[in-house]
């Protein structure tokens, strides 16, 4: 049982040991799991007959079809094996603002909850953190100490290259499976688009966790200001005037309107989270209710 | 508000070029509005913003920098020093307490009235701004602090008295006329000054009529002839010219007579302000008659206290001292510890045998609990005189002293602490014209001191023998000025308290006064000594010293003193803004401390403001 962790309390864990990963297709594992394969091995769901052949275990036979039309059937059964659990973290400087929301912490969260919820299920999970390192991959409920220490060992800062950054975390990973990518996106929509092509190419289940700070979503009156990019020390004047802000509001719905196309199209689970938004919340009623987690 | 204005002023205008800071603190505010830079996630969604620019001509100033700048421009003004000038004129007051002022008149003396005077004139002039108040006898002196009110003028009034000198109006203005800091003095006499050759506003406050005074300037005794005469300078101070009487008459003064003869009048005429020298024969026969009295007579004199010389024959001793007790005592009662004092001590028996010649010869003569039998031409002191004594003539026997008042400047009290003489018993004298009270109890004065034809009398009714030295320091130092004022004069070269001493020969010199603290020189290099006892004058070549009230001459070796006789002290212009001016300074000090709150509160709201904005 999970809880050696300190950021996630006791209790939480315990709710979230409740919750299973949903995944919409099969995926091969490495050892037996909980998760159904299309494999056909030892397995509790039945998955089709096929002609008895010499050396089969009799045992299998399905003696019913056999006296309906005198013929010797095998049953089949799908194998359940484990599932690679794959979760992105962007680190670069954009996720630590704005100042005091929490952004990074809450990404830090998710991970830690999804992972968990994992690990309990008998999935294997590794870590990427974007711009940063890669984790071994873990399994077990225990392992759930080792996640936490190496997540809160990270700050986000800097710039990095999304496309590149993904392309090297999934380049280390043999089989897909179910990928979490957990960012505010704060880059060209298209480089989102080409990330996710990658993710895609191998065959990822992939939800994207689009995080975004309450003053990023209403921007709040500062003036005539000078704005500096958090990554790349750009310096912009702005007013920020009622105009502007209508303005900004609407750039940024159509930033996100795009990569949320972009996902539906290609069945990506594309899910918005305001830093406002309490970790329990978004992790027993909205990821359940977009088939997330159940 | 305009009158507050305009007594407004400056004392260092120079200061106020610190207000070429202000640009600075604008040039400050405008740089700190420069810094202030948000970080944002990222400028993606920012770039279809309308750009701006931060307009660079307009200066964004918030309230907090009016009151920084406030704050800055008064402690700019607070620099210069500002002050309210007292509004009213800074008035002298010099007031004539020469002996003349007692003359009397009806109800009040002169003196009475000049204070009524005075008092009803400070009421008709209540936009009088300060005064300041000097005495004209025997010196000028200043009373109280410069710049009194009104009230404190009157108090200070109160306190005065006049005295039995000769006044010095004349001189005392033209003293007074150096002091730069008065717009008008009003002038409290019962004589006229001649004001229109001075350029000074001046208001004369006449008191008393036309009086006329005759007094004895002096009177000696002389030869002419082979016979003995009177000679006798009799003074008018009147306008006009005055017939007196002069009478003479003589007395044999011993223990079982005083029988006084009447020897001849004759009259004379004075003219106004002016002075008579009269000589009058004594009888070739004198039958004993040892004491001449001259008396003045006259209808038109208003001040009959200074009428009577006395005169003796005799010739006195140098720097021997006749010492008359009937206590037996191998030291001559202590008297023969002091330095430079030969001191014979004789019965009072043996006083009697004495002819007058043989009693003029010593320097000085003390009677200790002796009578004094007859006037002799020799300086005399007399230490607690019977009750029969016709010449210290006693009033009351007291139980105990307690003092009450005492002539603040009499030499005869230099050094002392005057109350403590207070204790054991004593006798009070009945006031004489040729003994004036320095001392006073309640019921009468216990130490007198007068002098009549250039010799001194003094009357102590409290003891002063056995002369013990530290042991009774207040009675000693008594005992010893008493013994420098009988014996001497003051000299050309010797300094008393009030004398204001010019350094003036030196080129570069530290003042240290008797209790051991630095003095401050004026610009002009004087300073007033206001204590007795031994000054040093510390230079680079060495140290020198002279003594204020000194009864031995060899207390002084410098002879490059020189005294200023102004009685008054110098003062530079900020000593008299602090004193004499309502300074500005407290008050804008509270402005500034009140301000910077201000400016603190300001600061804290546009914290919390920003705060509150990043919040939602």
């Amino acid at each position: 049982m999970a809880n050696q962790a300190s950021i996630l309390s006791p209790s939480f864990y315990r709710q979230l040991q409740q919750l299973k990963i949903r995944t919409r297709r099969a995926f091969l594992g490495t050892r037996q799991g909980s998760h159904l394969t299309h494999r056909h091995g030892h397995g509790l769901e039945f998955a089709d007959y096929r002609h008895y052949a010499a050396g089969d275990d009799y045992r299998h036979i399905d003696w019913g079809v056999y006296g309906r039309t005198d013929k010797l059937y095998i049953k089949q059964f799908r194998e359940e094996q484990d599932l690679n659990v794959s979760v992105m973290i962007d680190t670069s400087g954009s996720m630590g603002y704005p100042e005091g929301e929490g952004k990074f912490q809450r990404a830090i969260e998710l991970a830690l909850s999804l992972s968990y919820i994992s690990l309990t299920d008998g999935h294997t999970v590794s870590l990427s953190l974007l711009g940063d390192k890669r984790s071994p991959k873990f399994s077990g409920q225990h392992a759930i100490g080792r996640i936490e220490k190496f997540l809160l060992e990270t700050i986000p800062e800097g710039e990095i290259d999304f496309i590149t950054e993904t392309r090297a975390a999934v380049a280390r990973l043999k089989l897909p499976g179910k990928c979490f990518i957990i960012s505010d996106f704060q880059i060209e929509s298209e480089q989102v688009s080409k990330a996710l092509d990658t993710l895609r190419a191998r065959n990822y289940e992939i939800v994207l966790l689009h995080l975004l700070g309450q003053s990023e979503l209403r921007l709040p009156n500062l003036g005539e200001s000078i704005i500096c990019d958090a990554e790349t020390g750009e310096e912009l004047v702005v007013s920020f005037d009622k105009e502007s802000r209508a303005a900004y509001s609407r750039e940024l719905a159509k930033h996100v309107q795009q990569i949320e196309e972009y996902c539906q199209k290609r069945g990506i689970v594309h899910v918005l989270i305001p830093t406002s938004q309490s970790l329990q919340e978004i992790l027993l009623s909205r990821l359940p209710a977009m088939g997330v987690v159940g | 508000m305009a009158t507050l204005l305009s007594t407004f002023s400056l004392l260092h205008l120079g200061a106020l070029a610190f207000a070429a800071f202000a640009p600075l603190l604008i040039f400050a505010y405008r740089r700190r509005d420069k810094k202030q830079i948000t970080t944002v996630s990222s400028l993606l969604c920012f770039r279809s913003l309308k750009k701006a620019e931060l307009p660079k001509a307009k200066i964004k100033l918030p309230p907090r920098f009016f009151v920084e700048l406030f704050a800055l421009l008064i402690i700019v003004i607070a620099s210069s020093l500002p002050f309210f000038k007292e509004s009213g004129e800074r008035i002298v007051i010099l007031i004539d307490n020469s002996l003349s002022m007692s003359a009397k008149f009806g109800e009040h003396t002169r003196w009475e009235e000049a204070k009524i005077k005075l008092q009803r004139w400070t009421e008709n002039n209540k936009q009088s701004g300060s005064y300041i108040l000097f005495t004209t006898s025997p010196s000028v002196t200043q009373h109280g602090e410069g710049g009194l009110s009104r009230n404190s003028l009157l108090g200070e009034l109160d306190r005065l008295e006049f005295v039995a000198a000769e006044d010095k109006l004349e001189s005392a203005v033209e003293q007074i006329s150096n002091l730069a800091s008065f717009e008008k003095i009003v002038i409290v006499s019962d004589k006229k000054i001649n004001s229109a050759q001075r350029d000074l506003k001046v208001e004369e406050i006449f008191v008393g009529g036309e009086i006329s005074n005759l007094f004895i300037k002096s009177a000696s005794l002389s030869e002419k002839g082979g016979r003995k005469i009177i000679i006798s300078e009799i003074a008018s101070s009147s306008n006009k010219t005055l017939t007196f009487e002069l009478a003479l008459s003589g007395s044999i003064f011993n223990k079982d007579s005083d029988r006084e003869i009447e020897l001849y009048s004759s009259q004379f005429q004075v003219e106004a302000n002016n002075i008579k020298s009269v000589e009058l024969p004594l009888p070739s026969q004198l039958s004993g008659l040892n004491i001449f009295r001259l008396e003045i007579k006259s209808l038109d004199d208003h001040v009959p206290l200074d009428n009577t010389a006395w005169l003796s024959l005799s010739q006195s001793q140098l720097n021997s001292i006749l010492l008359v007790t009937d206590q037996k005592s191998s030291d001559a009662l202590g008297l023969a510890k002091i330095p430079m004092m030969e001191v014979r001590v004789i019965s009072a028996e043996q006083f009697s045998q004495l002819s007058a010649q043989e009693i003029e010869k010593y320097r000085a003569l003390i009677l200790h609990r002796v009578t004094l039998p007859q006037v002799y031409r020799i300086p005399t002191i007399s230490i607690l005189p019977p009750a029969n004594d016709r010449f210290f003539r006693q009033a009351n026997l007291l139980q105990s002293i307690e003092i009450t008042s005492w002539i603040d400047h009499h030499p005869l009290l230099a050094y002392l602490q005057v109350p403590l003489l207070s204790g054991g018993s004593g006798v009070t004298f009945v006031s004489q014209p040729w003994l004036r009270p320095v001392v006073n109890v309640s019921t009468g004065a216990i130490v007198v001191a007068g002098e009549s034809e250039g010799i001194r009398f003094l009357g102590f009714g409290v003891e002063l023998l056995p002369f013990e030295g530290s042991k009774e320091p207040a009675v000693s130092i008594l005992t010893l000025n008493a013994l420098n004022w009988i014996a001497k004069e003051r000299s050309a070269s010797a300094i008393v308290v009030g004398d204001t001493v010019n350094l003036e020969q030196f080129t570069s010199a530290q003042v240290v006064d008797p209790r051991g603290e630095r003095l401050e020189t004026t610009a002009n290099k004087t300073f007033v000594a206001n204590l007795t006892g031994p000054y040093a004058i510390v230079t680079e070549e060495g140290e020198e010293f002279f003594t204020v009230n000194s009864y031995f001459p060899t207390e002084s070796n410098s002879n490059k003193i020189d005294v200023v006789t102004i009685n008054v002290a110098t003062s530079r212009d900020v000593q008299k803004f602090l004193e004499s001016s309502t300074p500005v300074w407290p008050f804008i000090v509270a402005a500034v401390i009140l301000l910077l709150t201000i400016e603190y509160l300001l600061r804290v709201r546009e914290i919390a403001k920003s705060a509150e904005v990043v919040a939602k």
